[in-house]
């Protein structure tokens, strides 16, 4: 009868690949579940105990907390691409180039097999200058810039915190926001000067322009500004309130990342919006970084139930469209991880093989070979937090450079 | 009390299904896998029958497999998993189903229109699976909450905010048009 058949009637479209993703968030919310109910069994164990079980509870209770999430993560990475993360070693690190990392504890450039070189103490956020030979960051009201020595090089103060420092691609400018102002320093630390107001992402240089800067205005319009003359090039009629901005790497394109949405604005002419797409239900984005090469993106979306799905979202032809080019969006998303927590840092390595994604949880950076869009191996730079000598895992900064 | 789901992604009786509730609330992740598998196929695919896209289908499946463990504390053994979980979906299914309907943004009903076009084009391999598809949304919608997610008439239409005369009348001519599209003969 037509109803019984009705209860077995399937697959659906697209529920193979809806299987695989939806058993990632369901085993890592069963793994939390799992984690909770040993804890709850462990307590009163360690009460009751004699000594030596004391001591042993003890160093448990002491393990490194990234460890359980990095080993459950380990085997959901084994069971997605044949293998288990292995960890980064040798001279190089893949992807080649330097990551930037920033802590309570310091500001470190990583190279040369994941060993982190100390450039300065304590720091808020960072940014490497475009051929990594400097970095400036922030450390409440104060911009610095270093050397790969270490060595100052220059700082200004605000009276308000100062936040999203960003080195342009020409490296002769730093822009940064401070008491809700866009200011933009000269790359030498001279004539710091403010161009306006400014919303909550942090500012972007436009790749391949002389100092083409995209911020949000304290409406939440997307800008795109002359930043030596000041005068705004362009501005969007629609309050998209971006969290994040990113340009493509040949500046032709300019994301803007919403919380529910993102929109991707031609960055010629008057900066319309060429597609946009909302954020499945249940999720909200969070961090969006293009790709060196080629127009796809990746993108960050956390999940209500507290973890990560980092997502590269492809480039395609539009349809009916004559284009050379394929179109940023326009092509399918890929669920390449889920990871448990939130992240600290998106970023590609240099030669766009490689996404780094910082894992609070798992209390390791990972890097994620990427190929044809699909996820193809795993590396770690575990026990981020000991690494970086903090106690708390470091924010990702920043990957450069191409030789 | 309706008896544990027999089929779906595996078949579970009354009792395998109480014993795999009863380790998954004690933390046992193969239990919760095993829930999984026997409830999430099924689950799926009632929600692109009735939200006709992907990725939302995608979303509301697993959001209400999670949230059926994040509850999983709070739920009495006594009821049988698979209906409650069902319930979850179809309430999801839903409220996506009518937030498409009252979206008002320029470029989103752009979308809307063009994911259920594509929803339509989209070739299904089942093809009873394809026949529901195609039904009216009115019909298609009673029988995949009837005869996927087995929710009483009673409950379909306080759901849908339909009297229940009208669910059974939709019922009937949805699964009409399913036999004449497979071919079946009317018992």
């Amino acid at each position: 009868m037509i109803e019984e058949r009705l209860r077995d009637a399937g697959p659906a479209p697209g529920e193979d690949v809806a299987h695989a993703c939806a058993w990632e968030l369901a085993a890592a919310a069963a793994a939390e579940r799992a984690m909770s109910s040993r804890r709850r069994r462990r307590t009163p164990l360690a009460m009751a105990a004699t000594l030596a079980t004391a001591v042993i509870a003890a160093a448990v209770a002491f393990t490194p907390p990234g460890d359980a999430v990095a080993d459950w993560l380990a085997d959901r990475v084994r069971d997605a691409v044949g293998e288990r993360p292995a960890p980064v070693r040798g001279d190089r690190l893949p992807g080649g180039g330097v990551m930037l990392a920033a802590s309570p504890a310091g500001l470190f450039a990583v190279d040369d097999g994941g060993e982190p070189a100390r450039l300065l103490d304590a720091v808020d956020q960072a940014t490497w200058s475009p051929r990594a030979l400097h970095a400036a960051a922030t450390r409440g009201v104060e911009l610095l810039a270093v050397d790969r020595r270490g060595n100052r090089r220059w700082s200004l103060h605000h009276g308000q915190r100062i936040l999203h420092p960003r080195w342009s691609p020409s490296g002769f400018r730093v822009a940064y926001v401070s008491s809700d102002t866009l200011w933009v320093v000269n790359g030498d630390g001279t004539q710091d000067r403010s161009l306006g107001l400014a919303g909550s992402a942090p500012p972007e240089w436009r790749p391949g322009r002389r100092h083409e800067l995209a911020h949000s205005d304290e409406r939440g319009r997307v800008v795109l500004r002359d930043a030596d003359g000041g005068r705004i090039l362009w501005r969007t009629h629609a309050r998209i309130r971006p969290r994040r901005l990113a340009f493509s790497a040949d500046g032709d394109r300019l994301l803007a990342m919403a919380g529910g949405k993102t929109y991707v604005l031609t960055a010629n002419g008057h900066g319309a919006v060429v597609r946009h797409a909302r954020a499945p239900a249940g999720t909200r984005n969070a961090e969006a970084a293009f790709a060196p090469r080629g127009r796809d993106y990746a993108i960050v979306r956390r999940t209500r139930a507290g973890g990560s799905r980092v997502v590269l979202v492809r480039a395609a032809p539009m349809p009916g469209r004559r284009a050379q080019r394929a179109e940023v969006g326009a092509g399918p998303d890929r669920l390449l991880l889920t990871i448990p927590g939130p992240t600290r840092g998106l970023a590609w390595s240099p030669d766009g093989r490689w996404l780094a994604v910082a894992a609070q949880r798992a209390d390791a950076w990972l890097l994620l070979r990427v190929r044809d869009g699909r996820l193809t191996g795993v590396r770690t730079l575990g026990r981020a937090s000991s690494r970086f000598g903090s106690g708390q895992s470091p924010r990702l900064e920043g990957w450069c450079c191409s030789p | 009390m309706r008896p544990a789901s027999r089929r779906g992604g595996g078949t579970l009786t009354g009792r395998r299904e109480r014993a795999l509730v009863r380790a998954a609330q004690r933390g046992d992740e193969a239990a919760v896998e095993g829930l999984f598998h026997a409830y999430w196929p099924r689950a799926y695919r009632a929600a692109w029958l009735i939200a006709r896209d992907e990725h939302a289908a995608q979303d509301i499946a697993q959001e209400s497999f999670l949230a059926a463990l994040a509850a999983l504390d709070r739920f009495d053994r006594a009821r049988p998993f698979g209906p409650w979980l069902r319930t979850i979906v179809a309430r999801r299914a839903i409220d996506a189903l009518r937030a498409r309907a009252l979206r008002r943004e320029v470029g989103d009903d752009a979308l809307a229109t063009a994911q259920a076009s594509a929803a339509r084009a989209v070739a299904v391999s089942d093809e009873l699976l394809g026949a529901v598809a195609a039904l009216t949304d009115d019909q298609r919608v009673v029988v995949v909450m009837r005869h996927l997610l087995e929710l009483t008439p009673g409950e379909i239409a306080a759901l849908l905010d339909l009297p229940r005369g009208t669910v059974n009348s939709r019922l009937r001519r949805g699964l009409d048009a399913l036999r004449v599209a497979v071919g079946e003969e009317r018992p």
